[in-house]
């Protein structure tokens, strides 16, 4: 016996360690009948629920928005089906080298913005910027990438080629991701780290006050960032086995990111997942249900939820939730770096 | 080949004019209110669609149409100022974007739901017919939206330059404090301001609307490439958003002159990065 | 005594504007140094020079013999010279104690070591029941109170406060003052005490110094400022 009844209860009962019981339970969800569809939903649900927590290290706890986050998401993309494609490479290292690419070029160009005090809205454009024109270079490079067209994963179905008959797999990689970022996030905002971003987003002359190198620790979250959605492009490639510039470069997706995290809450650990399952789903099934022109009207109710949010509740949809807790317990609890 | 590069070099200043009016709107508004309109592109997508059924319903040839549709976007300038745009100028950034972001998903998307994804267009002969100057072939709609797209920052350079308001309206992009000291209201300059940076891009609408098909996403493309131009040229000068609009135009027409577009656009890559390496404000932009 | 900042022949020019000219000072270990003038006359510029935040045209800034001049503010910071803001700047959507953790994460790498030193801090200086309250829905005193726990978790040896007590009742001011001069006397650390309230200043200064538009007009103890004939002009009409 490792626990007692009565410890097992009392185990369970305190919240923090109940946490951990959905968690578990959540690796046993292949095993049940779902239709394929749902699985596919789910692990969509779950590859844009890690997008949207790594966008948040940098923008959300740093405060340095990015619109153009998918050209992490691209590079790493493109790289694993490119050194597979051309050199039969093992998307496994293929893989890495894209992370180690992504993290490269977000280290040139956070170095280039943060170094010369550039402000924040320059450095959004920057981001923007890029990912348009990395769309346009790996459209018109047409004989490498493929262009317009894209270009297709060689399919072995082989795990040693990062690529898997059965879907389960894929979830299953995707949720110890999705997880992992979310353990690292929540990490980072309770350490030095966390504090450090979230005085730079405050006041970035007052955090250069308190001894803070900001242009350090901006360089910092950018490149961790960066690196994690670059893996997150790699997950895309493997699964889709099939690479478009429009699909991992384009304008929507970055948006889509940026937009479904504040939405949750950026400044959380845990309001861009929240975000991402709350909006993708109903996103999705909206456009299996009705098709047509009028799978767009609940995205205008969409964009006016989202003039809303970001007019009264900053927070996004976590803030919310997080306020009305604090009011029912009656205490006044400590959000931790809130945007308020 | 000579004929071809001087040819694609008027192809190149003509593509820039298309582009102008957006990336001189986004500076407009962002000196002023350092806010950032990333819905341009949707509200010239408006201002399209705007020409388009006052020419399919009323008749009107979208160039006299100018003035109307400069005059509705102005009035939608006011109206989504008070509503949307002043309660939000002292938030954070990050809460700012959302909301454009939801503007960009309101505006796009009614469009769909109003007048679905058809692409339409407006056949106004004198359009599709060029001007022939020795061996160069200028399209005269092009031409027209050039034309029409420097008259309209010229005017604006003299209406701010020369104008009691517009003297006011560069004075609050200064130094607002200061402005507001020496007895502007300033709340009504930024609405000013936002609804004529709206009225220029109406006008280019309507030259746009000849040439190019109207669609719900078609901001989207204007959008693009507007936010290339104001990184390359800097984000609050004019001058910059002139000088800029030029170069990609250049760049995009010699992508489609040369043979090998690839090389073309690997080089504008490079000097993209280059420029963002060693000037991030742009070229015309400034250090904070 | 030993002199740990040493400012000499400082000028700071912008554009056409002279902000500062050929200004020396000193201060010397556990001083409280005075730092007083008209609206105008370069006592936050000088303040901006010395921790980094601009660069002088012309002149020195040493800091235990060592020339501070070219480094950035977070370096100066890390040396031991910590500023408070004229007009306060809180992390304002961080609380109360989680504004003094930043501070404390200077020295302390552990969050809760941190946490620990900034709760003591936080009730030395009085705002111990305040500690979850969001620092932008502080009043002015409390603010300023809050930015000097701030920069006591820096572990400073010198601090430059910047009109500390502006905006503050009197009763508020009186409180002020005696814990600057606690601070001094139980961390022994030196400060430039820029102010605006020169009564307030007269009595907690070991020294004061003057300086009107830009250049140093007078130093010396609270009772020779107090009847120096050129200070008295500059300050024409002012609660002495």
């Amino acid at each position: 016996m490792i626990m007692s009844k009565a410890n097992l209860k009392d185990y369970l009962t305190r919240s923090k360690n109940l946490f951990y019981v959905p968690i578990v339970i959540l690796f046993f969800i292949p095993l049940l009948p779902i239709p394929i569809y749902v699985m596919h939903v789910l692990i969509l649900s779950l590859l844009f629920a890690y997008l949207c927590t790594s966008w948040a290290i940098v923008s959300g706890f740093a405060g340095q928005v990015s619109l153009g986050h998918t050209c992490f998401y691209g590079i790493g993309a493109y790289t694993t089906t490119l050194l597979f494609h051309y050199y039969g490479l093992t998307p496994w290292i293929g893989g890495v080298i894209g992370v180690a690419f992504s993290a490269v070029f977000a280290f040139i160009l956070g170095y280039a913005c943060f170094r010369f005090r550039v402000r924040g809205p320059y450095f959004t454009f920057a981001t923007l910027a890029s990912t348009v024109i990395l769309q346009g270079l790996f459209i018109s490079q047409s004989q490498i990438t493929g262009g317009e067209l894209g270009i297709e994963m060689p399919y072995t179905g082989s795990p040693l080629f990062f690529q898997f008959t059965d879907k389960a797999h894929y979830y299953l990689i995707i949720l110890v991701l999705w997880l992992g970022v979310l353990f690292l996030s929540r990490r980072i905002q309770n350490s030095k780290f966390g504090y450090y971003l979230f005085a730079i987003r405050e006041d970035e002359e007052a955090a250069e006050a308190c001894g803070i190198n900001t242009t350090k620790y901006k360089i910092l979250a950018f490149v961790l960032s960066a690196a994690l959605t670059g893996f997150g492009g790699v997950f895309y490639s493997q699964y889709y086995l099939y690479v478009t510039p429009k699909a991992v470069y384009g304008l929507d997706r970055s948006f889509q990111i940026s937009s479904t995290a504040m939405v949750g809450g950026s400044d959380v650990w845990f309001g861009p997942s929240l975000g991402s399952f709350l909006i993708n789903p109903v996103v999705e099934w909206t456009r299996a249900t009705y098709g047509g022109t009028f799978y767009t009207l609940p995205l205008v109710i969409y964009g006016l939820l989202m003039i809303f949010i970001g007019r009264f509740l900053p927070g996004g949809v976590s803030g919310m939730i997080q306020k009305g807790l604090i009011s029912l317990k009656g205490e006044e609890g400590d959000q931790k770096g809130r945007s308020q | 080949m000579n004929v071809n590069l001087i040819q694609g070099l008027v192809n190149g200043v003509l593509a820039g004019g298309v582009y102008m009016t957006i990336a001189v709107g986004i500076n407009l508004i962002y000196g002023v209110m350092h806010i950032v309109n990333y819905a341009h592109g949707e509200v010239l997508m408006i201002g399209m669609y705007i020409a388009y059924w006052l020419f399919t319903l009323a008749g009107v040839n979208p160039y006299l149409a100018i003035p109307i549709v400069a005059a509705i976007l102005f009035v939608f300038g006011v109206l989504l100022h008070k509503s949307v745009i002043e309660p939000v100028l002292d938030l954070p950034l990050q809460r700012q974007i959302l909301i454009f972001i939801g503007l960009i998903h309101v505006f796009q998307n009614s469009a769909m739901v109003l007048w679905s994804a058809d692409y339409r267009s407006i056949g106004v002969p004198i359009t599709t017919e060029s001007i022939t100057i020795s061996f160069i072939y200028i399209p005269i709609g092009k031409l027209l939206v050039l034309i029409i797209a420097l008259a309209s920052a010229l005017a604006l350079y003299y209406f701010l330059k020369k104008t009691k308001l517009g003297k006011f309206i560069v004075a609050t992009s200064q130094d607002p404090d200061a402005a507001s000291a020496l007895g502007i209201d300033i709340r009504r300059i930024r609405t000013l301001t936002f609804a004529l940076s709206l009225a220029l891009t109406g006008i280019a609408a309507c030259t746009l609307s000849p040439i190019y098909f109207i669609f719900p996403y078609t901001g989207t493309d204007f959008n693009i490439f507007a936010f290339i131009i104001i990184t390359l040229g800097g984000l609050g000068s004019y001058t910059g958003a002139i000088i800029g609009s030029i170069i990609v135009g250049m760049i995009e027409s010699l992508v489609s002159l040369l043979s090998d577009a690839s090389i073309a656009t690997a080089v504008a890559f490079l000097v993209f990065i280059l420029i963002l390496l060693f000037r991030p404000s742009g070229i015309m932009g400034k250090r904070e | 005594m030993n002199q740990i900042l040493k400012v000499e022949g400082v000028t700071k020019t912008f554009g056409g504007i002279r902000a500062l000219y050929r200004v020396d000072l000193h201060v010397v270990e556990k001083e409280i140094l005075g730092l007083i003038g008209p609206n105008g006359s370069g006592k936050t510029t000088l303040i901006n020079v010395i921790t980094g935040v601009y660069k002088p045209s012309e002149g020195e800034v040493l800091y235990n013999e060592e020339n501070l001049v070219g480094l950035s503010p977070h370096q100066i910071a890390e040396k031991g010279i910590v500023r408070t803001f004229q007009l306060t700047r809180p992390f304002g959507n961080l609380s109360v104690i989680d504004n003094v953790i930043v501070g404390s994460l200077l020295k302390s790498n552990h969050i809760r070591e941190a946490r620990e030193k900034s709760i003591k801090t936080l009730e030395m200086v009085g705002l111990g029941d305040h500690l979850h309250v969001l620092s932008k829905d502080l009043t002015t005193g409390n603010r300023k109170r809050l930015e000097l726990a701030r920069a006591l978790t820096m572990e400073p040896s010198l601090m430059l406060l910047d009109e500390s007590l502006a905006g503050l009742t009197s009763a508020e001011m009186r409180e002020n003052l005696a814990l600057l001069k606690k601070i001094r006397s139980e961390r022994g650390i030196s400060m430039i005490v820029v102010e605006h309230v020169v009564k307030a200043v007269m009595d907690v200064s070991d020294r004061i110094v003057v300086l009107d538009a830009g250049e140093k007009i007078a130093e010396g103890d609270p009772q020779f400022i107090a009847n120096n004939e050129k200070v008295i002009e500059v300050y024409l009409g002012k609660v002495m």
